[in-house]
């Protein structure tokens, strides 16, 4: 988080997570260039842009596939949480290698004539009434724009100026990133080459991404649906305090509404809005660093009295008041302004 | 995330994992095998 303007925070966890997938990137690039020339048709052997232009656009494809699984599997299972911290580069470098694909296919293909080879790209093919020869470059252009949009407006800068939940809604933009992709795919190379690693690679893409979402949808349903039961209005019951690790939280679904997050610190109990005021991220599963709620997302802080982030950072939550009956939790589910201190409640010993 | 946007984000994964998969097997149905008279290997041109 930052105060000012800077493109990057830079720190060490962004450092090896980006230098990991850069170097991952142009491993998969330098190995496919040699290694893919071995699987070509004989009668239709690869030419140089050819081949770049394939591991290029296999490249951004795989990583498109990828930065669309890390969501659900971090949802799914904590130990890919790390992988969501700076899911943001991985975004855009995605786009920069896309770009790349499109650049290598606008300079092998429509580079050499007297048209503009953009003016070509979009008006040599127009039989948009037939499937087999579809101008499949259409969806292309249309998920590079997308992916365009999206990379431009990643930084902090733009969440902060759209509202996290304009700017996450327009981020969801990425899901017809992705079909637009599938479409350029199976409308093109697919129809063009007869290599079976190709469709077995978009089948298994979108095989396992939409097991993974709609996975992880049943669970965050079942989360919404399973609700908890008003004890003494507006009271409502959070579960025993021996279910709450130190240091952690349980999440509270409201009926209705929002998820609270009650977490157990020192022998005391703090309730805060479960939404991150970064980018919405999941604060109950967090857990609280140096006397601080730490969002599991992106690292942001917040203290557990009043939910406001340390000085010289602004951000806040809503706060919750809470009591307890026996060692039964009570929560009160009309929320607070954000920011509003609400004294920690003591643990009786038991 | 906000429910509506976890709302949201279930519908659009509904759709597309039926939609997707559709696609992609309705393209390998219509994908043409290159013609089975082939030359194993590449025939050069004479010189």
């Amino acid at each position: 988080m930052s105060v000012r303007y800077t493109p990057v925070g830079w720190n060490r966890n962004k450092a090896i997570y980006d230098g990991v997938l850069v170097a991952s990137v142009a491993a998969y690039l330098l190995l496919y260039l040699p290694v893919a020339p071995a699987f070509q048709d004989l009668t239709r052997p690869l030419d140089g842009p050819t081949l770049r232009m394939q591991a290029f656009g296999s490249a951004a494809f795989l990583m498109l596939s990828m930065v669309l699984a890390i969501g659900p599997l971090a949802r799914l299972d904590r130990r890919f949480l790390p992988l969501l911290y700076n899911r943001r580069h991985f975004g855009v470098l995605t786009f920069v290698v896309a770009l790349t694909h499109a650049g290598q296919v606008l300079g092998w293909y429509f580079d050499f004539g007297v048209a503009d080879p953009y003016v070509a790209l979009l008006g040599t093919n127009t039989s948009y009434g037939q499937v087999l020869g579809f101008p499949f470059e259409l969806f292309g252009i249309l998920a590079l724009v997308v992916l365009a949009v999206l990379a431009v407006t990643s930084h902090d800068f733009w969440l902060n100026f759209l509202t996290p939940p304009l700017w996450k809604t327009m981020h969801m933009g990425v899901y017809a990133a992705y079909a637009a992709v599938i479409l350029h795919v199976v409308l093109g190379r697919l129809q063009s080459g007869q290599n079976p690693l190709l469709a077995v690679l978009v089948a298994a893409s979108v095989a396992i991404l939409s097991v993974l979402h709609v996975l992880a949808g049943r669970r965050e349903r079942a989360r919404d649906l399973a609700g908890v039961p008003v004890v003494d209005p507006p009271w409502v019951d959070a579960g025993s305090v021996d279910a709450i690790a130190e240091g952690r939280a349980v999440v509270v679904p409201l009926p209705g509404d929002e998820r609270v997050a009650v977490f157990r610190h020192k022998g005391r109990l703090s309730a805060v809005s479960n939404l991150c005021a970064h980018q919405n991220g999941p604060l109950g599963e967090g857990k609280v660093i140096g006397g601080c709620i730490t969002c599991p997302w992106h690292g942001f802080t917040y203290r557990l009295a009043d939910g406001r982030a340390p000085a010289p950072y602004t951000e806040k939550l809503a706060t919750y008041r809470l009591k307890l009956d026996g060692r039964r939790v009570l929560l009160d589910p009309r929320a607070n302004p954000p920011g509003t201190y609400v004294e920690p409640i003591p643990i009786p010993e038991t | 995330m906000q429910r509506r946007h976890r709302t949201a984000h279930a519908r659009i994964w509904i759709v597309l994992a039926v939609m997707l998969p559709l696609v992609v097997v309705l393209g390998l149905v219509v994908r043409q095998d290159g013609p089975g008279e082939r030359p194993a290997v590449l025939l050069e041109a004479p010189r």
